[in-house]
């Protein structure tokens, strides 16, 4: 029987893709709303919902490990406050 | 062959690429900042850790200052596929792509630094970038007679 990383594995690129350009244009759509609710907070998206936060990475990735959400097409975004800009 | 960019609200150049290596068993689909300022290309030190690359067992040969921020740099041999502009998938083997490492974090505490395509991947894969923000038009392009697997 296949685990559960075999089967990740075994998703297609274009599936996994498009689920994650469904997320991040959600995301797009949504951002003044999420500005208001999660400003400076680090979310994970999937199926176009937050399904986590934290105020730092670790913790986000913490509460994504301790619920065993599927990360194949999850988006992470660090949500700015408003007025906030980000540079790399 | 065009690769679509988006422009965010953040005003970052992104686009979706998705990671695979059958060797490190790790399949993943990447927001990554399309940064013509970064010489490398890497994957964050946050998507690392939720893929559990085992960072012990990497070597950061390299190190590079991104904003204030020090990073260390590992080579990782991974696949990154693309989506075209028809939907078609157009996958690629980068020679040279890192995952980051926060250098002046403390243990524990992992970088907020973002997963990157750097110049050095628009030069490995002969992709040109098209950026018209008044437009609102952003895309990489490449001509046609391409070596890359097409799937």
């Amino acid at each position: 029987m296949p685990s559960i990383i075999d089967k990740v594995l075994n998703m297609s690129e274009l599936e996994c893709a498009a689920k994650m350009k469904e997320n991040n244009e959600w995301l797009q759509e949504k951002y003044e709303k999420l500005q208001e609710k999660y400003a400076n907070k680090f979310i994970a998206i999937d199926n176009k919902e937050v399904v986590a936060i934290g105020n730092r990475p670790e913790e986000l990735i913490n509460r994504l490990k301790e619920r065993n959400i599927g990360i194949e097409s999850l988006l992470i975004e660090f949500i700015p406050e408003k007025g906030l800009i980000l540079i790399v | 062959m065009r690769i679509p960019l988006n422009i965010e609200k953040t005003g970052f150049v992104t686009t979706i690429g998705t990671i695979r290596s059958e060797r490190l068993r790790i399949f993943k689909s990447i927001k990554f900042i399309l940064d013509t300022g970064s010489p490398k290309s890497f994957l964050s030190e946050l998507d690392a850790h939720l893929l559990n690359i085992p960072f012990a067992k990497l070597n950061f040969t390299e190190s590079a200052l991104l904003g204030g921020t020090k990073i260390a740099l590992a080579l990782i041999d991974v696949s990154i596929s693309f989506l075209d502009e028809k939907n078609n998938v157009k996958k690629y083997n980068p020679k040279n792509f890192y995952v980051a490492k926060g250098m002046w974090t403390k243990h524990g505490i992992v970088s907020a630094t973002p997963s990157i395509l750097g110049s050095d991947f628009l030069k490995e894969t002969e992709m040109a970038l098209y950026f018209n923000p008044s437009k609102s038009i952003a895309y990489l392009e490449k001509e046609e007679n391409t070596t890359e697997t097409d799937k």
